[in-house]
């Protein structure tokens, strides 16, 4: 088996300008029409060497698709892309999220702590929370696809030199902070589902 | 260049298929010239296996030496054989890979691993195929349930390997279904494949657009099937008929009978049927009504699996343009009642349900065969992939329904000083541990020893288009690498691949006019078992005349089938049963009048 080509970039996979808000791009149309040239499919009757080829091709294209198609993944993937990228044990609550995970915490608390009499009722407390972090989860990715869409351009153009945009760190901070908070929604949300399933 | 023929392996029936004029078309039995051939295998006392319908039939009366649905024991081990299995064959797992055990009728046994007899359902319809195209035949696309895990896949593969067959493509049923329905030439559509097989259902949500079909996500069960609903109409044939001590023989004539009941139910609302046991023959009335009672339950189970492959796929009931039915039990009417409940929308049934994926799997042997050039089939893995890391977590690399083929990468290291190797266990599931996963691979890779969380070790996996996994792990700092191809833990081993590639070229060109003598001595034994039973048992409705007739024919078959022309012995069937006739007529006439009889005395005492 052959390594994939290293540090590939998925937004050139894709043949794409390397902006995270994709904006008017048909991903899924550019997706189809690399998949039909590349596809083992098509290399069923070529060389071994060509059929490999393919395979690997495909496997990456596969990858940039399924990374850049959904907001969070490609917020991470542009992240990492920047050269940072979320801690993979990051446990700490994010600071602006802290009132109200304490507050849904407590909550669960109650719920594991309570004997039968009381369960029902806090149970659905639990439903009604459950519901409203899924609102606030919508929010945190609209958030996100938000900002992905304003992302400050880099400077592509030909011979020009690069001029580090004075908002970019401060915008990287940013999408960092909002991923990170997504994922701790996440958490968050498996463990309501957890408790309600007990 | 050679064909390429599109075979469904059906855990109930198998077909195959081919295009001929850029249409799929099923290749029928050259002698019979029925569509479907019985995925039944039966053991002869020389050794030899008869396959198809008189492999069927002849389970009826000796059941240990047959196997009719052998689909459900591919790729898996010994624990994932249920009690019901288990009361009706006897298993071995020794080697390794589970193997069944048939008894050949003169005391002996023999062992089978289900891929060997799978291989020989291939290879009847190779045969078929190659005396219908008149040419070689070594190349094929072979349907698989989307449910199948790697082991599943991987033995289905071992089976098409020793029936001669170059397995292209292992391509899961629901997709091959929506290419039968040509589907994929719609503009934009989202398609629900519910496959209600013998022995297995899926559900697959498929999006299609622009001539590429993409699987969205699949879900289903691998243990429930027309088989299932067969057993409940078998459990109320027993209430029916009372009594608790049944034989196997018992047992293959209520199954028989439970098949029949549920077909007519699929059309009437009463059904009356037959049932030739062994202490005489009863008729019993099943309504629509009881049937379904017993079988809410199946029904409700496919449909729950429905909303979790929507829920998967992200989508909603209602946003599904097109529902395709498939599988021969998706005839019951309280099934498709449910889908088209569930969906708001009636179903495709248009295309023969039991033929609808072998066709499509003539369409994709087309594409790979170059012929039609603006079709391609995205397809996903069915469950993660991953590795066992510390504290026996599941970590995967890839995740379920992603598309393939799909690489991953990512870097581990170590939990313990000097550490001399790492261990790569390869897992495949859905749960957060590791042994709640199922082990698909274990492997060593030697590492330079240093502190805890120094090492840096990097595994790949890799998914070709056909689903099979490849791993590979590298230290990263000695650039040593170590790659397996994943060997399934059920799997065959390749020693046990090649002698049984040896032994099946050995017996594998058994001439036809041979098979066709144990055809006809199968239907002959079987028929004079049934005569002489009607006798024993009906010996009031025959005078003396008649059964002399009878025994004349009995006996001129019997004579015939100690030689070898069996158009003979077909011709002494027809005339055995055409002596028959009259008495077998009598005890129709005698059994419907006590079914009648007790029933008005049970409504008097009422």
């Amino acid at each position: 088996m052959q390594a994939l080509p290293q540090d590939t970039d998925y937004f050139a996979v894709l043949g794409l300008p390397p902006h995270p808000g994709l904006d008017g791009v048909d991903l899924d149309r550019r997706y189809y029409e690399l998949s039909r040239k590349l596809h083992p499919d098509r290399y069923q009757t070529r060389p071994i060497e060509e059929q490999r080829a393919s395979v690997q091709a495909t496997a990456l294209l596969n990858a940039a698709h399924r990374t850049l198609r959904d907001v969070e993944a490609r917020g991470r993937y542009w992240l990492v892309r920047s050269g940072d990228s979320l801690a993979r044990e990051n446990q700490s609550v994010p600071p602006r999220l802290a009132a109200y995970v304490f507050d849904v915490q407590e909550k669960l608390a109650d719920v594991r702590a309570s004997v039968n009499g009381s369960a029902s009722a806090l149970r659905s407390e639990l439903v009604e929370t459950q519901r409203e972090l899924t609102e606030r989860l919508d929010r945190q990715r609209a958030m996100l696809a938000d900002m992905l869409r304003g992302w400050p351009a880099e400077n592509l153009a030909a011979g020009a030199s690069p001029t580090p945009d004075e908002r970019r760190p401060a915008a990287l901070r940013e999408l960092k902070n909002v991923l990170s908070e997504l994922s701790y929604l996440r958490t968050l949300d498996r463990d309501l589902q957890n408790a309600l399933e007990a | 260049m050679a064909r390429i023929v599109g075979i469904d392996l059906g855990t109930t029936n198998s077909l195959v298929a081919v295009m001929r004029d850029g249409r799929p078309e099923i290749l029928p039995d050259p002698h019979t010239g029925s569509p479907l051939l019985p995925s039944a295998a039966s053991l002869l006392p020389d050794g030899t296996f008869l396959v198809g319908e008189s492999a069927r039939r002849r389970a009826a009366l000796h059941p240990h030496a047959s196997i009719l649905s052998v689909k459900r024991f591919m790729g898996v081990g010994l624990e994932h054989v249920d009690d019901q299995d288990r009361r009706e064959h006897v298993f071995d797992h020794g080697t390794g890979a589970l193997q069944i055990v048939l008894e050949d009728g003169s005391g002996g046994t023999r062992k089978a691993s289900p891929p060997e007899v799978s291989a020989l359902i291939l290879r009847e319809l190779k045969r078929r195929a190659e005396s219908a195209l008149g040419e070689e035949v070594t190349r094929a696309v072979i349907t698989v349930p989307a449910y199948f895990n790697d082991s599943q896949r991987q033995a289905t593969r071992d089976a098409g390997r020793l029936a001669g067959l170059d397995v292209l493509r292992l391509v899961n049923e629901p997709t091959a279904a929506a290419l039968a329905y040509g589907l994929d030439k719609q503009e934009e559509a989202l398609v629900a494949v519910f496959d209600l097989g013998g022995g297995t259902f899926d559900v697959s949500i498929l999006q299609l657009r622009e001539g590429l079909s993409e699987v969205l996500a699949t879900g289903g069960d691998t243990r429930l099937g027309g088989d299932d609903f067969d057993r409940r109409v078998i459990a109320l044939l027993q209430t029916e008929l009372g009594g608790d001590a049944w034989s196997a023989e018992d047992l293959a004539i209520l199954r028989d009978a439970a098949e029949r009941a549920k077909r007519e139910l699929s059309g009437t609302h009463v059904a009356t049927v037959e049932v030739p046991l062994g202490s005489g023959t009863r008729i019993v009335r099943l309504t629509r009504e009881a049937f379904e009672a017993a079988s809410t339950d199946l029904v409700e189970r496919t449909i729950s699996r429905c909303r979790q492959a929507l829920k998967d796929a992200g989508k909603h009931a209602r946003d599904v343009d097109h529902v395709i039915l498939v599988g021969g039990a998706t005839r019951t009417p309280a099934v498709r009642r449910a889908v088209e409940g569930l969906f708001g929308k009636a179903p495709h049934a248009d295309i023969d349900p039991d033929a609808v994926v072998a066709l499509g799997a003539a369409v994709q042997a087309g594409i790979l065969s170059g012929g039609s050039s603006d079709m391609l089939l995205l397809d996903v893995v069915p469950l993660s992939l991953g590795i066992e890391t510390m504290g026996g977590v599941f970590t995967r690399l890839i995740d379920r329904n992603t598309t393939i083929p799909a690489a991953a990468r990512e870097q581990f290291t170590t939990a313990v000083d000097d550490q001399t190797h790492v261990e790569v266990h390869v897992l495949q599931g859905e749960r957060e541990l590791a042994r709640d996963c199922r082990s698909l691979a274990r492997f060593r890779i030697p590492i330079e020893p240093a502190t805890a969380g120094l090492p840096r070790v990097e595994v790949t996996f890799l998914i070709d288009a056909n689903g099979i996994l490849s791993v590979s792990a590298r230290d990263v700092r000695t650039n040593r690498e170590h790659s397996i191809e994943v060997k399934p833990s059920y799997g065959l081993t390749e020693e046990q691949m090649e002698n049984m590639l040896e032994e099946a070229f050995d017996l594998a060109e058994e001439d036809f006019a041979q098979r066709q003598l144990l055809e006809a001595r199968v239907e002959a034994e079987s028929i004079l078992h049934a005569t002489q039973k009607a006798e024993r048992l009906h010996e009031q409705l025959l005078d003396m005349a008649e059964r002399a007739i009878i025994e004349r024919a009995a006996s001129d078959l019997r004579e015939a089938c100690t030689g070898v022309d069996h158009n003979r012995i077909r011709d002494l069937i027809e005339a055995l049963n055409e002596a028959g006739r009259p008495f077998a007529q009598r005890i129709m006439d005698a059994s419907i009048k006590v079914a009648l009889e007790s029933k008005s005395a049970y409504e008097l005492a009422g």
